[in-house]
């Protein structure tokens, strides 16, 4: 059998693994075994430590991109915090600001599995001013046509008049509106 | 009166809405352990404070006694693993109202956190960013483009935004219709918790709905989204309650005894009083139980826990004890005009 890892060199060590009820095995090779952290030895080094948070986001562990994504670049420091993808694995946690930047390759997959998305949208730092405001819509654009900016008044006036439970109102103004999406 | 103290917007239901931001601070290492650079830290917070404003005051962790810091906890102002596990580089900035309270060194350089009574998610986001947007022009946060406010676990990345509503939900509970609610939620990508936050069970029936998901997704949709979800929650009580309302002599008997043994008993664990409690409530928001206000029940709420107990009652007391002052409490609450 050959090793599931590296595909080249036999298989001599089965790895079983049981995480949430959820049981993978895999055959690997003495050396991939190593790479990977899988030992016989007492004080062997997991890579990934299973019971932290990071465990479940590791499901393909028998793919092989993802187990590149972990053998792969243990060389790699990050001059933040000199730490390790490995050392990052093992904790579940980032080092310092820097090891985003170091291990960009490595987390996006990451990211999405744990946010189904891997790059930010919306507010970042200091003056840039997207305030939520209460019940009316302040990003305004250009160019708008009256009639557009009447309808933009007539659904912040439907919204508030939910909010108040006047209903006879609002059905009234939610006539108007439909009656200028028909126009 | 301080927010917990408070009813506010559809409180029947909702108790309390918290928004939480995790920042770091540029140029320092994200799990700070060295004393030098702990200090450097707290300088730069403390050197700022006055143009922060907010009245906000700074405390050591270290320099709190162990039973405010605790009453903190139980108002859910502070988290359990910081006052137990990071009491030594902790430190917190909170102001007079307690609905604003930052904590320093825990999991994050800063967890910026504000609270409000009732259902308010606007209202409570619209404070945190406020707060947000001047302490990032003062201290400087570590951001990137591509990944947002970075945080020490690639979990909070992002927005760094956790929002969450605090409900009670006796009426689901009793119709055994909350495990369905639960699993429909899941698909969501919002949580829902005991009330203590993470792996903690729920007492009185008493959860906290929040995201998931902080990265990719702007502030503004996520407080949408889990409002639109905790609406649906909220409406889905009610109707449970409706229903529970039909047989009304089964629930006025529940509530009416609980209250009974609330207001009779000479010793009670925390426990039984938080479970009584819970039907009182109950009571009270369907407005069964005549006797006594909601806020009267919100008090309750806060002074039985232990360390708010002791600190009512300006003393330190062994559990046993601790029974038999909260029965004497219970009683001077419910009989107090």
């Amino acid at each position: 059998m050959k090793c599931d890892n590296c595909g080249k060199n036999n298989a001599n060590i089965r790895y079983y693994r049981n995480i949430n009820g959820v049981e993978k095995q895999m055959n690997l090779c003495e050396e991939c075994s190593k790479k990977l952290g899988i030992t016989n030895e007492m004080n062997f080094n997991m890579p990934i430590d299973f019971s932290s948070f990071w465990g479940g986001f590791f499901e393909d562990f028998d793919t092989p991109s993802l187990l590149n994504l972990v053998s792969g670049e243990s060389e790699l420091k990050c001059k933040g915090c000199n730490n390790t993808f490995e050392d990052i694995l093992d904790t579940g946690k980032f080092g310092c600001p820097e090891c985003y930047e170091t291990f960009e390759n490595e987390i996006d997959e990451l990211l999405n599995r744990m946010h189904g998305r891997n790059r930010h949208v919306g507010r970042l730092g200091s003056g840039e001013k997207i305030r939520v405001e209460n019940n009316s819509n302040t990003e305004k654009k250009e160019n708008i046509k009256p009639e557009n900016n009447k309808l933009e008044e007539l659904k912040a006036k439907l919204k508030d008049l939910i909010k108040e439970e006047n209903y006879e109102e609002a059905a009234k103004v939610r006539d108007e509106i439909k009656k200028i999406g028909e126009e | 009166m301080n927010w917990y103290m408070q009813s506010g917007n559809k409180s029947d239901v909702a108790i309390s809405t918290r928004i939480r931001f995790a920042r770091n601070l540029n140029g320092f290492k994200f799990n700070l352990n060295e004393k030098q650079d702990i200090e450097k830290l707290e300088n730069k917070i403390k050197d700022n404070l006055y143009g922060i404003g907010y009245g906000l005051k700074f405390f050591k962790l270290k320099d709190m006694d162990n039973i405010t810091k605790m009453s903190l906890v139980e108002k859910n102002i502070l988290s359990p693993e910081f006052v137990l596990k990071k009491n030594d580089i902790g430190s917190i900035l909170i102001n007079d109202e307690e609905n604003i309270c930052i904590m320093i060194n825990e999991e994050d350089h800063l967890r910026i956190q504000v609270f409000s009574a009732g259902f308010d998610l606007e209202n409570t986001l619209n404070l945190a960013i406020e707060l947000d947007e001047k302490l990032g022009k003062t201290l400087g946060y570590a951001v990137s483009k591509q990944y947002g406010y970075l945080t020490q676990s690639p979990s909070d990345c992002g927005t760094g935004l956790r929002a969450s509503v605090m409900v009670h939900l006796p009426g689901l509970k009793l119709t055994e219709n909350i495990e369905k609610v639960f699993h429909a939620i899941g698909n969501f990508g919002i949580n829902i918790r005991g009330i203590y936050g993470e792996n903690s069970k729920s007492i009185g029936d008493i959860f906290q709905i929040s995201n998931e998901q902080s990265l990719g997704i702007s502030e503004k949709e996520i407080v949408k989204n889990l409002k639109v979800i905790v609406e649906k929650i909220i409406n889905q009580e009610r109707s449970a309650r409706k229903l529970l309302g039909k047989n009304t002599i089964d629930l006025e008997d529940k509530v009416y005894r609980s209250y009974g043994l609330l207001s009779n008993c000479r010793k009670i664990s925390l426990n039984e009083s938080l479970e009584l409690l819970s039907d009182v409530k109950l009571g009270v928001d369907l407005g069964i139980l005549k006797e006594i206000s909601d806020s009267k029940v919100q008090k309750l709420y806060i002074l039985t826990k232990p360390a708010n107990l002791q600190k009512y009652f300006g003393n330190t007391f062994e559990t046993i004890e601790r029974d038999y002052k909260r029965a004497d409490l219970i009683k001077r609450i419910l009989i107090e005009r």
